[in-house]
């Protein structure tokens, strides 16, 4: 008799156990999803920024139709999604494109001084921050995730239930240069 | 009502973007629900604090001085600090550890005056009176220095979030050099409970920032007074964020 609730126990416990590890990979798994639908917010509201920010720039310097078609085109690609490599490709193209828009929107004083480009402007760098900090927790998901599924003993679950590693969102090399850089301090 | 107590004032996005802004974004870094209310206090000494037992009732607050010298990756810096306290549910922690120890006080009250009370019928030393002494004296005694020790441990750990979700702790190392020079809260005098979700121990008396810099080892803290601390020493944590 004692055997027998003996083996039931370690039965039980084991079941418990398994129960809990897969629960915590399910749980990494949905926070991976959600704070990639994160990403896709801030992604969408630049989208919609940038037609409107074409049309501002465009009344005060027509002729720089090249940065405009540069912007426009990563826009389009970047909206077409693909895999998180590509889209993290795109999406770093674009912020390229917007840099180099506004570098040249430097040249014309009088657009400097437009208060909807000032506006628009402050949105999309703004945007861009929050695009960093989506991808930020985006990342942190996805290491959580893929620690969890190469540890003992959560691997055995992993493989077991076939959980995927996840993709980090690269950060292209700029922005990680940006990021590395301190801050000058001034007494 | 915490930041009543402070004489916070609630303020919106368009009233300061620029530091809104900075919430909105560590908000977004840490995975929060929503982006925690912010508030000003009105005084000019360098400080910021949090509160909210959870992350949908946080709420974080900045001296009207910190907003001022602090520049924009210093000041998510600080922010991401704040919203550590937040995730790592800090504030629920420390009521936790304050109600413990007025229990401890409490139960060694009682023991101390049943004890009184029995002692006189009996005529000899009742054992509860001695219990109740050694609650009160060394139970609370011990119980504060576990929730000091807490309290500084918590810090680093607010720290360690901080430099995780904005990737540079760098910031949050000047920022706590700027914020050692004048640190002091002078409305948060006797308010001890809440010196533990301040950025910096808000009845500390102004470092020498020249010290901290060159890191000289004459004007560090002694042991006596670390263990009495709700916060770290500044250099300490300084050092360990530029190991990150």
């Amino acid at each position: 008799m004692t055997n027998i609730t003996f083996i039931i126990i370690i039965i039980l416990t084991i079941l418990v156990a398994i129960i809990y590890l897969y629960n915590g990979l399910v749980r990494k798994r949905f926070n991976v999803k959600e704070s990639f639908s994160g990403i896709q917010i801030q992604m969408k509201r630049r989208y919609d920024l940038i037609p409107n920010l074409i049309n501002t720039v465009k009344g005060y310097a027509n002729h720089e139709s090249k940065v405009f078609k540069e912007v426009t085109e990563a826009r389009t690609q970047a909206m077409q999604g693909g895999s998180i490599e590509q889209q993290s490709k795109s999406e770093n193209m674009l912020s390229g494109a917007l840099k180099s828009l506004f570098a040249v929107s430097e040249n014309y004083p009088d657009l400097k001084a437009n208060q909807n480009f000032l506006k628009l402007q402050e949105e999309l760098t703004d945007t861009e921050d929050k695009l960093q900090a989506a991808r930020r927790f985006y990342n942190n998901s996805v290491k959580s995730l893929n620690t969890s599924i190469d540890s003992v003993p959560t691997n055995i679950i992993a493989s077991l239930f076939k959980f995927k590693k996840e993709v980090f969102f690269e950060l292209d090399s700029t922005e990680k240069e940006a990021a590395q850089k301190p801050v000058e301090a001034k007494f | 009502m915490i930041m009543a107590f402070a004489g916070a004032k609630p303020i919106l996005k368009s009233d300061n973007p620029i530091l809104y802004r900075s919430v909105e974004n560590v908000s977004i870094a840490a995975g929060l629900p929503k982006t925690p209310d912010v508030y000003i206090i009105d005084d000019m000494s360098l400080n910021a604090f949090a509160t909210g037992t959870t992350p949908n009732n946080a709420k974080v607050a900045i001296s009207k001085g910190l907003l001022e010298k602090l520049e924009k990756p210093e000041l998510e810096a600080v922010m991401a600090h704040e919203i550590g306290h937040v995730l790592n549910r800090d504030i629920r922690v420390m009521l936790i550890s304050v109600a413990l120890i007025g229990a401890i006080q409490m139960i060694g009250e009682i023991l101390l005056r049943t004890g009184r009370v029995s002692s006189k019928d009996s005529k000899g030393g009742s054992p509860l009176f001695l219990i109740g002494l050694l609650f009160i004296s060394i139970g609370v005694i011990l119980g504060t220095l576990t929730k000091l020790a807490i309290s500084r441990e918590r810090e680093f750990l607010a720290d360690a979030v901080s430099a995780n979700l904005t990737s540079n702790p760098e910031s949050l190392a000047t920022a706590l050099i700027k914020i050692s020079q004048d640190a002091r809260l002078e409305i948060l005098d006797g308010k001890a409970t809440m010196t533990g979700l301040c950025i910096a121990d808000p009845s500390s008396k102004a470092y020498n920032t020249a010290q901290l810099d060159s890191a000289t080892t004459e004007k560090k803290p002694s042991v006596w007074q670390k263990l009495w601390s709700t916060h770290p020493p500044i250099i300490d944590r300084i050092n360990r964020l530029r190991q990150y």
